[in-house]
Order: C-alpha cells, then structure tokens, then sequence
C-alpha cells in the first residue's frame, strides 16, 4: 500500500459516514444548558458546605472576586492584604528585616550580590512596602518589594506560626517584576504545603493541581477557581512530591490571561532524598524491568532528572504508575562500546534509556548519560525526552538517540547513537532521509551503540526472523506543561481561614 | 452562551458537520461511535464558544477534542471488554471479496487509536506534518514516527510489502 492509496481508500470509507441531524446544534446547546443547571446547582450545594464550615457570610459576588476592586492591576503600590494588613506594629518590624537569601543574584543594574548579602540593605525601611502578610496554614508569610529599575524586586518572607518580625526571613529567590505581576510561592518544607498567590484585587485566580499526559502524548490540565475577593488566593497543593512541582497559578484580569508560571518554591521536597533512598532503587524488579538482565548503575542525579521530567509535571510518582508489573523498561544499559552484557567490563559514562508508561497508557522514553569519578563527583547530561502514544511500546519498536559524550577515564569525547530495538534485533540499518544506508551493525540483544554518521535520520531494525521495524531518531521533546489542550476551568470553592 | 453565539455556533455546525462527522467516523469505524463522539465533541466546545474567535480555530479544536475522547473512550472500553473476555480489535483476513475500500477500513481499525488518528489527520484531513502535530499537541518527529509505524502496521495487516523499500536489512556496513 501506499500513502496515495490509502488517501483514495479514506476518501472511499469516508463516503459512508452518516449525515449529521438537522437538529445536531440544538442537542448541543440543549446538552449545554442542562449541565450549567447541574452545574450551578453543585455550586449552590459548595457554598452551603463552605459557609457552614468557616461561618463567614460569603456572597456569590465575594466568591466571584468582584467585591470593591482597589486600584486594579495594582499590586506594589497598592495597600497590604491579608490578616495581619493592619498590625501597623508587624508592618513595620517586617520592613526592617534584611533581604538575606542563600542565593546569589545579579542585580537589575548587572550588579553581583554573594549568597548572604542583604538585597536591600541601600533601600530605606520606609520605602520597602509589605504587599501581603497573613496567618497562614504553617505559619506566617509576607510578601515584601522595593523599587528596581523598570519596575520592582519583591521576596517572599515566611516565619513560623505566631513569628515576631525578626523571625520572619526571605523565602526563595527575589524576583524582578512589573506593578501588575502576580507572585505565587510555595514552601516545599512546609508540611502544610501552603501555597499563596498574589495578584490585583479583582483578578480572578486559578490554581491547577497537576498535569494530565493523554494517551496521545498530550497534556491536560484542570484549573481551579480560588477563593480570592481580594486579589490573594492561600490554598494547599499535594502534588508536588516528590518530583519537581506539578502546580501551575494563572490569573486572568478583566477576562486576560495576564499570568500562568508554575510557583515559585523555598524550602527542600521532604519526601525527595537522592535516588537510592527511594525505596525504588534502579535493581527493584518491581520498578525496573531490564532487558537483559544485566543494568549499570544510574548517577542519582541522571535519574533524578529523567523521573523529574517525565513525572514531575504530573504530580505522580513511581508507586501511582503501573499497579501490575514495574513502571519502568530499562531500553539501554550500556557504555560507549555497546549494551551491557555480563562478560565484559564496562567504562563510564554510563547511557541508560528508559520507558516509562504512564497511567493513560503512553510512555514517556527518557536518556543520557552520567560518571561518577573517584572522588564522587558526577557528571550527566539527559539528552532525550520522547512522548510515544498508547500502544506504541518503545520496548517493541526502535529507539535512537544521539548522544555528546565526554572525554573520561582515557577516552576522548565522541558522537554516538545509541539504538535500542525489540530485544529480539539482530541487525540495524541507519539510513538518511533519501533512503540511504550509512551503516548497518550487529545488535547484541537488539541494542547498539555507534559512532553517530552525519546525516543519520532513520533506524531500521531485523530481528531474527527477519522482520523489520523501523524507527526515527528520537528528537527531544520538552513541552510546555504549564499549559494544556482544552485547560477546562471549574468552580471549586476553596477557603482556608486566616487568609 | 449568549444568544448571538448561539447563532454562530449554529451556523458552525450547520456548516462543518458533515466534514467532521466523517472524520468522526474514520477515528470510530461506527456510525453511532461517530454521531456519539462529534456531539461530545461539540458539547465541549461550545462552553469555550467566545474564545474561539474563527471557524477554523473551532473545527481545529473540535477535532482535537474528538481524537482525545475518542481514546479515553477507547480506554474504558477496553477495560469493559477485559471484564467480559479478552476480545481483541480482530479485522477480517484480507481476502479479495473484500474491496481496497474495505480491506483499509478494516486495517485503520485494527491500529491503536493514536496511530489511527496520525493517518486519518495526515492522509483523509490533509494535515501536513506540523498541523497534525498541532492539533495532536506532540512533536513533529512524533508525527514522523507515528506515521512511519501505522503505515508499517497496515501493510503487515493487508499483507502487502513496504511500499518501493527492501524490506530486508543489508549485511554491509562497519559497526
């Protein structure tokens, strides 16, 4: 068959379609209409539970964040949210604290400040405005800015429960931002996992929990409406262990999306020690299934990476995939000269490719390579992140991957293209895009490691039968998961007292 | 959905129905499936009616929305089946009672459902590379590969070699 062939064939099944109903588009609407009812009548029934849980009196307007706007699109300049906006006392202890982070930043004029400078020790006390400050789950938080070259640099501060000025202290990095730039922050060491937007007083918040990856490799996401009369929305999210943060904040003001970020963070993921103290360690039969038998150890950090960007987007962890049979096919185990096999030695840099299927049934293929040297230093580049449909099982079918490798323990650096086919490969082809062979090579359990030709764009791969797959050389794919197709937005009510 | 976009949203429909039933109905290979699948589809987009501005941008979304329900759809039913027996997507032998027309049909039914929706974007809607890789939200190499890999399942399925390639690897060439 070829592809006009199958154009004609398509064109033909495609004749025997049904004929949509005259009535089609008013099912639809009639459909629509019925779930707004069912819709609304689920938010009256929200409603009912929030008001009786924290015995406030919220109106629709409250819920819907248009009561009294102040100065919309002001947020720097404009007076101090939250519940501590009127201890005058606190205000003005909190602009006397030094803006000492553990990080270094370079200043909006070029200007370099070492890990424990104060930020703002030329910014006079009275010109350091408090955005935010409030009782939060865990404990207090402020969010405090000074003017900056185009616009301002604002620093989370947090402090225990009940903390006194001076034990409130910089949280996360400082950020450059414009007047009407929300912040969002989250304390990964905060066992509360409080998470706190702050945006204009009337700007609608949303919080998405996570990202969905669809059996076609696409990603979905569902955003939640916060509480956020005022423009501050506190919540919690517990998604964001133990691989990265899942969460994304947007805002949207006068109908404009105008922010989406995921939130900023301080603090250390309590549940995310180094790779071998996961319990999941890489010879888990229950967690890694190895082609052969035979896998070389993974740096750590090499597979910290990959599970970060395969999982981390989703708020999912190793023990959610999978519940029968291990989340992760080990496609490659092997050095520059090939797979490992259990007669011979091996050098590092160590290539390791993995498949990791996901609950909807796609897999998230992820590689690179990574040494660790005698005294422990590790070095580890991913260098592949491919997204398979369901049904598309890389451990059936052929993965490439070209990889820099450097120079270590007397080998010099080189282009290589590891190869990974069904394990029963006996032989690949690399052709170009024309078609033409540039190598062909043994597989040792359908796997290969070569010198990368120029030109390479297509890996086919014989297995002992004869029978022949064919396969790209995997281009990397980061998507923007901060976003998703059909981001549908829901009303969740979602208040936390002493907000 | 105030009135005046109920208007439009009728007229859309009106208007691109057919095209995307037909589409509908490739992804399913059922007329119910397909009826079922366009109107889900249409349902979804009519509650982002005002952000979708042109034509074109609403048949694009709809068929993404199409082609991702279809495969949860596909999911849940696979699940069922599982309950039940193991009933497979079995298509019938090629066997030339059955037109091209026919033997096709049968083969696109047979691919998993991703698989199904590359070829049916890029070989029934015309869809270049890029815009299937668009309206399906992965890469382009995806498509590539996606493509590469149906089309090598409906030829092992009708029976037929690769279409002006050696299906065979050569013994040549240095490792």
């Amino acid at each position: 068959m070829n592809t006009d062939q199958l154009r004609r064939d398509l064109l033909g099944r495609a004749q025997q379609a049904p004929t949509p109903g005259p009535d089609l588009a008013e099912q639809v609407l009639q459909r629509r209409r019925a779930g707004n009812r069912r819709r609304a009548g689920l938010l009256g029934a929200a409603l009912a539970i929030v008001l009786v849980l924290i015995g406030v009196p919220l109106t629709i307007a409250a819920i819907r964040g248009i009561s009294a706007p102040v100065a919309a699109g002001k947020i720097y300049t404009a007076p101090t949210r939250g519940s501590l906006a009127a201890d005058n006392d606190f205000l003005a202890g909190l602009q006397q604290q030094p803006w000492q982070s553990n990080e270094s930043y370079s200043g909006a004029d070029g200007s370099r400040y070492s890990a424990g400078t104060d930020l703002a020790a030329d910014i006079p006390a009275a010109d350091r405005n408090v955005a935010f400050a409030a009782d939060v789950p865990g404990g207090r938080w402020a969010l405090l800015s000074i003017r900056a070259a185009d616009g301002y640099a604002a620093a989370w501060f947090t402090g225990p429960v009940g903390a006194a000025p001076d034990q409130m202290a910089m949280s996360g990095p400082m950020q450059f931002v414009t007047e009407g730039e929300p912040m969002a922050h989250v304390d990964l060491s905060n066992v509360e996992q409080t998470l706190v937007v702050v945006a204009a007083s009337g700007d609608d918040i949303f919080v998405s929990p996570e990202a969905e990856l669809s059996g076609t490799g696409m990603y979905f996401r569902t955003s939640f409406v916060m509480d956020a009369p005022d423009g501050v929305a506190v919540t919690q999210v517990n998604t964001t262990l133990p691989f990265g943060i899942a969460a994304v904040v947007s805002v949207e003001r006068n109908g404009q999306d105008i922010y989406r970020a995921r939130p900023t963070a301080s603090g250390t993921l309590p549940g995310k020690p180094p790779w071998g103290d996961h319990g999941w360690n890489p010879e888990d039969p229950d967690v890694l299934a190895n082609r052969n038998g035979v896998s070389l150890a993974v740096a750590p950090a090499l597979a910290d990476a990959m599970l970060d960007s395969a999982l981390g987007p989703t708020g999912l962890t190793l023990r959610d995939l999978s519940p029968v049979g291990p989340p992760i096919t080990e496609l490659f185990s092997g050095d520059r000269n090939g797979p490992a096999t259990r007669d011979r030695r091996y050098r590092q840099p160590t290539i390791t490719i993995w498949s990791i299927k996901m609950p909807s049934g796609s897999y998230v293929v992820v590689g690179g390579w990574s040494a660790i040297d005698a005294d422990d230093v590790v070095t580890y580049e991913q260098t592949l992140l491919s997204i398979r449909f369901e049904g598309d099982d890389p451990a059936l079918g052929v993965v490439a991957n070209r990889m820099q490798l450097p120079a270590y323990d007397g080998a010099p650096a080189s282009d290589v293209l590891v190869i990974s086919g069904p394990v029963n490969g006996v032989r690949a082809e690399i052709q170009n895009t024309a078609g033409e062979v540039l190598n062909a090579v043994d597989l040792t359990d359908g796997a290969a490691v070569v010198p990368s030709p120029a030109g390479a764009e297509v890996v086919r791969v014989a297995d002992d039968a004869g029978m022949v797959t064919q396969g790209l050389l995997s281009d990397n794919q980061y998507p923007d998961t901060t976003v998703g197709f059909g981001d549908s937005r829901v009303i969740l009510v979602t208040t936390i007292p002493g907000r | 959905m105030r009135n005046d976009s109920d208007e439009s949203f009728r007229t859309f429909v009106a208007t691109w129905s057919p095209g995307l039933l037909r589409t509908a109905f490739l992804l399913t290979s059922d007329h119910g499936h397909a009826e079922d699948l366009l109107q889900t589809a249409l349902l979804k987009t009519s509650q982002r009616w005002r952000r979708l501005a042109n034509p074109d941008t609403a048949y694009n979304y709809v068929r993404t929305v199409m082609v991702n329900t279809h495969i949860s759809w596909h999911r849940r039913r696979r699940v069922t089946e599982h309950l039940v027996d193991d009933v497979t997507e079995q298509a019938p032998a090629a066997h030339e009672h059955f037109t091209s027309v026919e033997r096709t049909a049968a083969a696109l039914a047979a691919l998993p459902p991703g698989m199904r929706a590359v070829l049916v974007l890029r070989f029934h809607d015309d869809l270049s590379e890029a815009q299937t890789a668009v309206a399906l939200g992965c890469s382009v190499g995806n498509v590539k590969s996606q493509t590469s890999r149906a089309l090598e399942r409906m030829r092992r399925h009708l029976g037929v070699p690769a279409a002006g390639a050696d299906d065979t690897i050569s013994s040549k060439g240095t490792p």
